[in-house]
């Protein structure tokens, strides 16, 4: 992996000798860890890496560059991220540099043995579960490439957890998610680890009409969740930084996936697919199935 | 369904009679449970019906909020697709309605609990018969609440 770290930081040297862009997001090292790094121009881009753990969504912090040029590292969940964000106008094209890196798919760091020792031959049980359903690994619209192109992987089938959920009963279910959600302290941090969560005002903090509770529970909590899915629904690119973020662990982008699915099957629709695809709640069929209605 | 058995549901289910949110839109379906009124159909009278101008102006947080205010049972009612008086307004609100129904369904939440019908101007007795059947459906189902002590 030595070669790519270089790459990448000649490249992004390059980008700011040339002048192209005022920032430059991607992921840094230090004592170990690999983490999301905003480097302003003139900073150190030595600790500049790309590596198995580089698992964070770097089109989240796009919103509050606006206005500024962006060199923007993007694997697959950056890409699908930016086709969603182009298709809603949320991102300005000739202000953005993607440098498109080969995804090794991404470790989980929760799954890795003790001993850390050799991250680049670990099988897809160590994977990152959205990894396991990637259908690209390159970036098609890159402005700049650095590494070597990786070949095209075969996506895994099904929603593990979800079907795992679905498999019970409504009550159990009801029951399940109750549990679940008595966890929740409403920190927001999957609203605000979410790249598509990107509303000035959000309608948890709306006071005339109040829609939730301020204070926490099941129900409240519940509720929450559920219009937090309805607002990503159809948007929703399956890059799991809400269910990576929780404090409590609560895998909320089931709620999504039952959406991602949904919208798959009954209107063909898969959220940044394609930079063309508008929008699933903003456009509709004559035809939409409809099966519940009376 | 025949006076005699309607009694016979509630009168099994106790004196309890489900509180319904009907949101309505104002160029078919508010008409048309108006023509039913001005048209003499008897109907269940537990449904309180919120006029709005479009069922797409229904947003899942309307529907979520009257379920944590009492309300037992929540029904959504626009013009049939292609009627819509916006043209396109009810074919919006299909899909959003449809993404919390897979959500309410997936949760776990008792189907019955959420409902939508298209009911057009000139179907009093549509809306008669709609209301009849959530009412008694919800008689079954008995009061909403996610645990019998409460919640929150």
């Amino acid at each position: 992996m030595a070669t790519i770290k270089e790459e990448l930081r000649a490249a992004a040297k390059k980008l700011f000798d040339d002048d192209r862009i005022d920032y430059f997001v991607g992921y840094a090292e230090d004592y170990g860890h690999t983490f999301p790094a905003i480097l302003a121009k003139g900073s150190d881009l030595s600790r500049l890496t790309f590596d198995r753990k580089s698992y964070n969504n770097l089109a989240n912090f796009l919103p509050e560059l606006r206005g500024s040029r962006v060199g923007l590292v993007c694997k697959q969940c950056e890409v699908r991220t930016l086709n969603v964000l182009a298709a809603e106008e949320q991102i300005e094209r000739d202000k953005l540099v993607v440098v498109g890196v080969p995804c090794p798919a991404m470790i989980d760091p929760r799954k890795l043995p003790e001993d850390e020792a050799g991250l680049d031959d670990l099988d897809d049980s160590f994977w990152q579960e959205k990894c396991r359903r990637c259908l690209e690994r390159n970036t098609p619209f890159a402005d700049v490439f650095v590494g070597e192109r990786a070949s095209t992987p075969t996506p895994a089938e099904g929603w593990p957890l979800l079907e795992e959920v679905e498999a019970t009963s409504a009550e159990e279910r009801l029951a399940w998610w109750r549990e679940q959600m008595s966890l929740c302290i409403r920190c927001y941090a999957c609203r605000l680890a979410c790249p598509l969560c990107y509303c000035h005002q959000c309608f948890v903090e709306d006071n005339k009409p109040q829609w939730l509770d301020k204070s926490v529970g099941p129900e409240n909590n519940l509720h929450y969740h559920i219009i937090r899915a309805i607002h990503l629904a159809g948007r929703c690119i399956e890059c799991q930084e809400c269910s990576r973020v929780c404090p409590v662990g609560i895998p909320v982008d089931v709620l999504n996936n039952v959406l991602s699915r949904d919208f798959a099957e009954r209107f063909g629709y898969v959220a940044g697919e394609t930079a063309e695809a508008e929008p699933a709640l903003i456009q509709y069929e004559r035809d939409d199935k409809e099966d519940f209605i009376l | 369904m025949a006076e005699e058995e309607k009694q016979k549901a509630r009168k099994t289910a106790g004196t309890w009679e489900p509180n319904i949110v009907g949101f309505l839109c104002n160029w078919c379906s508010y008409a048309g449970a108006d023509l039913a009124g001005t048209s003499r159909v008897p109907y269940a009278c537990n449904v309180r019906i919120i006029r709005v101008p479009c069922s797409s102006r229904v947003d899942p947080l309307m529907i979520l909020r009257a379920l944590r205010e009492g309300a037992d049972g929540v029904l959504v009612s626009g013009c049939h697709p292609g009627d819509c008086h916006y043209i396109e307004g009810n074919y919006y609100a299909r899909r959003r309605l449809i993404a919390l129904k897979q959500l309410l369904d997936h949760v776990g939440l008792d189907p019955r609990r959420f409902r939508v019908s298209w009911v057009s101007a000139s179907e009093g007795r549509k809306w008669a018969e709609v209301v009849e059947t959530v009412t008694r459906e919800l008689l079954e189902a008995g009061p909403f609440r996610y645990e019998e002590n409460g919640d929150d």
